[in-house]
């Protein structure tokens, strides 16, 4: 783990492929009388590349807004200094190629949503039909179509928060920057937002994401850097960081137990130990997702957003109908298909298998059917 | 230019749907239309449609005034206080682009409704001169005469300082004045009293103007008119008796006119067009012909004034309401500049003191010929200026030089007393108000919002 060091050694790679680079980026807020208050990012290197899905992890105040905004251009670097796509943050034309979610609303609350999406859309130069075709597919993607002419003003902080994503997405950016996404949104519209992040990387976006919420960025992101005071403590992929490779664990779908008396003896056999047995429990969010669904279907109305559809045509990928997998990924609404029988290798990917366990690996390959591993289900 | 016009828009649109446009609007409106019907005049119809001119677009320009410049200030910094700001710097907009849609925005806003007021304005002078001239049982034609534009011709300028020079040389040789004196001071203040004596009349004197009046320039069948005011240092309400002569040096009393007019009011003379077609200097003599001692005074030099036929009032209007356009458009553009260097209130203050700072311009110029500050006394030598007096000169010849060309004429006494606003007049302005004025604070603005964070801790 060569990144988890804080100053991420940039210089042994070839910058060049960084869509978002940061080398020493320090940021120090200063009094009325341009006194050092606050040094809120100090020393902080890292590099992001083309389909990556990076997520800066921290308590409140850790400094994740503020690399944020450097990254934008809206605050300007102490020292150091941060390039976006090749450019300074603030060049003009580089904008055009990135989206960006705030972790509040800021949008202007005497604008309908239409509106808003009409004005942004503006000013990326896009034409009327283009316009009008992917304002009405992201309010479908975002719930929002029918509170489309609402003034945003009147909208709940999720309904913002969805607005404020489908204007992030306007201009189908290279590069996307959320910051607190799931900030203020119901579990559907965490899912349905994480999906999204999913899909967007899966076309080649690199996304950018800040947030607290540990499930949320261990469920999207495939490197992190975790932030405290200002300073990186910890970087690296998903993977090496959480991974424990002295285990691994099994799912398989319930046995009469004779059988599963039969398998644990073979997995004692090879492991020489007693292995550990429970049911796994489902997830909250899924267990939520379908009973909200059910309820849907028996109550459509609703004054608030209603569940998104489809994500946008236009950020899906071309071959979307040779990728169910990114699909069923991208159906937020639809009801979690029950489990196959399947066994899974929770975390240790196939490479890092120690290769002394020759005969555990062919008895897996015998009973894992289930999901590429990088679905992240 | 699509992202330009997308930002006014948006400007638009957040003046419409905002409470205090919404307001004021309502406010212009009831103004507009409810302010004519309250107003008193002197009788005449010339009275009246003065008094409406100067009230109803007198408060239309400052309610606008203040639209224009409250916006302006709330366009930058009311989005960067609320975020806003974020989602549009992060988009691709320049910050140029940015400071000239929210001017353009607010441009347009102000000049629509003054345009609406303007117009409103201009029908109801005409609906109501129709029926004061219909109840005063003369033809609505003739309110034809009434709405014109004149040019205003002023006197030949006296050079007073050849005879001030001559009596300060006769009182230093006399040895009645020091010798260390200011010398150009003393010219300006003997000058000052040499001109308040030949415009102070007392019973049965006379005081004379001249005017050069191209012959090419008088219409025959338009009259030319005399106006004028004058002051008495006595309180008396009744009306003084003079004696008007006009005619020409040869033929001085080619046309009288005997008068009685109340100190304070501004009266005129018609003169015969055919009285005055003649390549010579026009010549006007007043005497005072007052039966009680009092003296009147003409205190300035335009308190005698010849008015020429120069078109009609709808061309003079329209080009008195693109004045009023030229100066709301600056003062958005000192309101958009000032928030983007600071929060709203600071902006809101920054720039009510730039638009007093312009409105003092008379007084700035006058400090900036001052000399000394602190020393004022008439009686002996005045000391050499100091160090503050030089720094304070120097100071205020600073702010002149900035502010002057910004001062306006007043276009609403222009247009009530039917004065000509020329087409080069207009354009002069036109250049000062809009590459000049607009175009430094835009530049201003510009650089502050490239060197600006738009966010901040937290």
């Amino acid at each position: 783990m060569e990144e988890q060091a804080g100053s991420m050694t940039l210089t042994e790679r070839d910058s060049s492929a960084f869509v978002v680079e940061a080398r020493a980026l320090t940021k120090v807020f200063r009094d009325f009388w341009r006194r050092p208050k606050v040094r809120a990012v100090s020393e902080v290197s890292f590099g992001i590349r083309p389909g990556e899905v990076f997520g800066l992890l921290g308590p409140n105040g850790s400094g994740k807004t503020t690399t944020l905004k450097l990254a934008l251009g809206l605050l300007h670097p102490t020292e150091g200094g941060i390039r976006v796509l090749g450019r300074s943050p603030r060049h003009v034309r580089t904008k055009a190629r990135i989206g960006y979610l705030p972790e509040e609303a800021c949008l202007y609350p005497y604008l309908s949503a239409e509106e808003a999406l009409n004005f942004y859309g503006r000013l990326f130069d896009l034409n009327g039909r283009e316009r009008r075709q992917r304002i009405g597919q992201l309010l479908e993607m975002t719930g929002l179509l029918h509170a489309r002419n609402r003034l945003v003003g009147e909208y709940s902080k999720g309904m913002s928060r969805r607005i404020g994503l489908a204007q992030a997405l306007i201009n189908d950016p290279e590069l996307v920057i959320l910051d607190e996404p799931t900030s203020g949104l119901d579990p559907m519209g965490c899912r349905q937002v994480k999906d999204l992040i999913r899909t967007l990387a899966g076309r080649g976006k690199t996304v950018l994401l800040s947030s607290h919420l540990l499930a949320d960025v261990e469920d999207v992101c495939d490197r992190v850097a975790i932030l405290y005071s200002g300073k990186i403590r910890a970087m690296g992929a998903m993977n090496e960081l959480l991974c424990d490779t002295s285990q691994c664990s099994l799912t398989l779908p319930e046995l009469p137990p004779a059988e599963l008396k039969r398998v644990l003896g073979v997995i004692r056999e090879v492991i020489g130990e007693e292995p550990a047995v429970s049911h796994p429990r489902k997830e909250l969010e899924t267990f939520f997702i379908q009973v909200v669904n059910e309820a849907r279907e028996q109550t459509p109305e609703s004054t608030g957003s209603t569940a998104g559809g489809e994500v946008a045509a236009y950020l899906r990928s071309a071959d979307r109908a040779e990728n169910p997998l990114l699909e069923s990924l991208t159906r937020a609404s639809a009801p979690e298909p029950p489990s196959p029988p399947h066994v899974q290798s929770a975390v240790a990917p196939p490479e890092e298998t120690p290769p002394a366990d020759k005969e555990a690996d062919a008895f897996l390959q015998r009973l894992v059917q289930g999901k590429n591993p990088e679905a992240r289900d | 230019m699509g992202t330009v016009w997308s930002i006014a828009r948006l400007s638009i649109q957040a003046a419409v749907r905002s409470r205090l446009a919404l307001m004021l609007v309502v406010m212009l409106g009831l103004l507009i239309f409810f302010l004519p019907l309250n107003l008193e005049a002197d009788g005449t119809l010339e009275g009246y449609v003065r008094i409406v001119l100067v009230y109803t677009l007198g408060i239309a320009r400052f309610l606008l005034s203040i639209m224009a410049v409250w916006l302006g200030c709330l366009a930058i910094s009311g989005d960067i206080q609320d975020r806003r700001i974020q989602l549009v710097i992060t988009k691709p907009v320049s910050s140029t682009q940015l400071w000239l849609g929210k001017w353009l925005g607010i441009t347009l806003l102000v000049g629509g409704l003054l345009v609406c007021a303007g117009t409103v304005t201009f029908v109801s002078l005409h609906r109501a001169a129709v029926r004061l001239l219909t109840e005063a049982g003369e033809s609505p034609d003739g309110r034809e005469a009434l709405f014109v534009a004149r040019r205003r011709v002023t006197p030949r300028p006296t050079d007073y300082n050849t005879e001030a020079r001559a009596l300060l040389d006769e009182r230093l040789a006399q040895g009645l004045l020091p010798e260390g004196l200011n010398r150009n001071e003393a010219i300006a203040g003997i000058a000052e009293s040499i001109r308040m004596e030949y415009s102070t009349l007392a019973n049965n004197e006379y005081a004379q103007w001249i005017f050069d009046v191209p012959p090419s320039r008088i219409r025959e069948k338009e009259p030319l008119l005399l106006q004028y005011t004058f002051t008495a240092p006595e309180i008396d309400p009744e009306p003084l008796a003079c004696v008007w002569l006009i005619g020409t040096s040869r033929d001085p009393a080619r046309y009288r006119a005997d008068t009685h007019s109340t100190p304070g009011g501004v009266y005129t003379i018609e003169l015969p067009p055919e009285l005055l077609s003649t390549e010579e200097a026009i010549l006007v003599q007043c005497v005072n012909a007052a039966d009680k001692p009092v003296s009147m005074v003409f205190p300035r030099r335009d308190s005698v004034v010849l008015l020429q036929y120069a078109g009609h009032f709808a061309g003079n209007y329209a080009r008195g309401m693109a004045m009023l356009f030229l100066h709301m458009a600056f003062l958005a553009a000192v309101g958009v500049t000032a928030g983007a260097c600071f929060s709203t209130p600071v902006a809101a203050f920054a720039s009510l003191w730039l638009v007093i700072m312009i409105g003092l311009g008379g007084v700035i110029e006058e400090l900036s010929r001052t000399a000394n500050f602190f020393n004022t006394s008439h009686i002996g030598a005045p000391p050499a200026p100091g160090f503050i007096d030089q720094a304070l000169q120097v100071y205020f010849r600073g702010l002149y030089f900035i502010f002057g060309p910004f001062r306006s004429i007043n276009t609403l006494e222009m247009l009530a007393t039917n004065q000509l606003i020329e087409w080069g007049t207009l354009l002069r302005y036109s250049v000062y108000w809009l590459p000049l004025g607009c175009g430094v604070l835009a530049l201003a603005g510009i650089w502050m919002l490239n060197h600006r964070e738009m966010a901040w801790q937290g």
